[in-house]
């Protein structure tokens, strides 16, 4: 798995290329986590390229989720792969965060 | 986790009200306490009986007034006609042609009424944000309201299957909130609250059942309420911040249509309020970061 | 590692055994996707066996064998027309998928937040899932996925 980290404006872009499981979620974990321990807490997860997730990639997900947010940011996603989407909504994952067809609708949607 | 004074995030405060029909005017007691503590509140959600609510909440109505146009507009009146084309469709599918359209009732005189009560109001042009919740019945995913005027949004969370038609609303065939996430906090989640006051209620176990209705209505409340309970316990974990039950308590029974009951109700809204307001108070105060 | 008991089953038929350790589980999840590859199983079929099978395993690897040393996941696979059968046998403590997972107390909100997820899925991506104690100890899990009739899939 690769992540690619991108800035625009406010918002940080992660862009991930591979498969998020068990073995590559600390991965990701780190990355975010790096991200808003630096303040930058507006993160749009780029999931263009990811062509599979598992429940330890939701566990990743959703605790960069909630670390953002408990600095008063967010973490989106946007681009998501019909397989990936599957998972996310059995997961009732889309019930809690919010999804966009591409990133710059995820970036956009952080507003002024 | 250090964070520079003066830019702690503010806390943002989400009022969810779920579906209990008329003891979701216990709100107006949760709603009473919060307005004397000076507890702003940035968002509520409401879903099917909630939605009354929460609609009356965010347009800024005063108590008293709710209350009034609660007596107006929910009364056993808006179940008594009888929808007896969809009813002759039911009995004879294949040969008037059954749709999904269906609903024993006409709900000519309730659509008369929330007109009358919210005239031309938007779901985006209140006081405060306002989500509403229903549910697609094609695909039986929760949709949220934010848009569009408010009497469609209501009408479309409270279309209890079989009672009402399905009501649609752009592209999608809408039923009521209820039947996707009876407390929907997850969208408080989602627009991005933070302290989350949660008021929801669990569906009525039959006493004796002596008819089919009753019946299946045991067998509703069952999964109603397995439902509300599994998704509010992923909620739960899900959030970032802290979700506080208000669970208002009735020692008596209450039946769909008991609006002579609704001051008790508000009561005990209240009463329900108050018990969880130290922690409330304490949650508010909390600095930023703290209250995982 | 003993074959599984029984008559020989139809069709094609291909056999893993590795021990249940993490670093096995690319592998383990590996031998899944070659089998429904080669079986030409459509896409929406294949991703479900990855995803369930890696739920599946991870859950052996994880509370299978608990505190004693990592004892074997054999997984079999049989290929026969229309569908996908794939078995993960292992020699660990009973246990039930439709049981909650054994609370793991060391962890924190996360891990319990999605604890019974991957099952969640297991149970909600293949078509059939069936879970028997064996004899002489181990627990077998039999996951059936139905392959899409139809190939236009695959003119795309």
């Amino acid at each position: 798995m690769e992540i690619t980290v991108t800035e625009s404006g406010p918002v940080t872009v992660v862009a991930i290329r591979g498969s998020v499981d068990g073995l590559t979620a600390g991965a990701l974990t780190e990355s975010l986590g790096t991200q808003v321990r630096a303040g930058r807490v507006r993160i749009v997860g780029d999931f263009a390229e990811v062509d599979y997730i598992s429940s330890a990639g939701l566990r990743a997900v959703l605790g960069a989720l909630k670390e953002a947010r408990q600095q008063g940011g967010d973490f989106r996603l946007a681009a998501i792969r019909p397989d990936v989407q599957r998972v996310l909504d059995l997961s009732g994952f889309t019930s809690i965060l919010k999804t966009f067809a591409d990133p710059e609708g995820a970036v956009g949607s952080f507003g002024a | 986790m250090s964070i520079s004074p003066g830019i702690a995030p503010a806390r943002r405060v989400a009022l969810v009200i779920g579906s209990g029909s008329v003891k979701c005017a216990a709100a107006l007691g949760l709603q009473r306490v919060l307005r004397r503590e000076g507890i702003g509140v940035d968002m509520v959600v409401g879903c099917s009986g909630g939605s009354i609510y929460a609609a009356f909440l965010a347009a800024g109505f005063d108590t008293e007034d709710a209350v009034r146009l609660t007596k107006e507009l929910w009364t056993r009146e808006i179940t008594n006609q009888r929808d007896t084309l969809s009813l002759v469709r039911a009995l004879f599918p294949r040969l008037l042609g059954f749709t999904e359209d269906f609903g024993l009732k006409r709900d000519t005189l309730i659509m008369r009424r929330l007109r009358h009560v919210f005239g031309e109001r938007r779901v985006d042009g209140l006081q405060t944000r306002l989500y509403l919740t229903a549910t697609d019945f094609h695909t039986g995913e929760q949709v949220v309201l934010s848009d569009g005027l408010l009497v469609d949004g209501i009408r479309a969370s409270i279309a209890i299957p079989f009672i009402f038609r399905p009501w649609k609303i752009g592209e999608r065939l809408l039923i009521d909130g209820f039947m996707s996430d009876p407390l929907p906090v997850g969208v408080a989640i989602r627009e991005g609250a933070d302290v989350i006051v949660a008021m929801g209620f669990e569906s009525p176990y039959q006493g004796t059942v002596n008819s089919p209705a009753r019946f299946s209505f045991q067998l509703s409340s069952i999964m109603t309420n397995n439902l509300l309970r599994s998704r509010f316990a992923f909620h739960n974990l899900a959030h970032h911040a802290e979700v506080i039950p208000v669970i208002p308590q009735f020692s008596q029974r209450i039946r769909l249509f008991d609006t002579e009951k609704i001051p008790m109700i508000i009561e005990e809204g209240e009463r329900a309020a108050e018990e969880q307001l130290p922690y409330l108070r304490r949650l508010l105060a909390a600095p930023a970061g703290s209250i995982a | 590692m003993t074959p599984p008991s029984g008559a020989a089953p139809p069709g094609d038929t291909a056999v893993l055994s590795l021990p249940a350790e993490i670093e096995n589980l690319p592998a383990l999840v590996g031998f899944v996707r070659d089998a429904c590859a080669r079986a030409g199983a459509d896409p929406e079929a294949s991703h479900a066996l990855r995803l369930a099978v890696d739920e599946a395993c991870t859950n052996v690897i994880r509370h299978g064998y608990r505190e004693s040393p990592a004892g074997p996941i054999e997984i079999s696979v049989v290929v026969s027309p229309g569908r996908i059968v794939v078995t993960i046998d292992d020699r660990a403590p009973s246990f039930s998928p439709a049981e909650a997972p054994a609370p793991d107390i060391d962890s924190g909100w996360n891990e319990r937040a999605v604890g019974g997820l991957g099952w969640h899925f297991v149970k909600n991506v293949v078509d059939e899932v069936r879970h028997e104690a064996r004899a002489g100890g181990g627990n077998r899990l039999v996951l059936v996925k139905n392959l899409k009739e139809d190939r236009s899939w695959k003119s795309r």
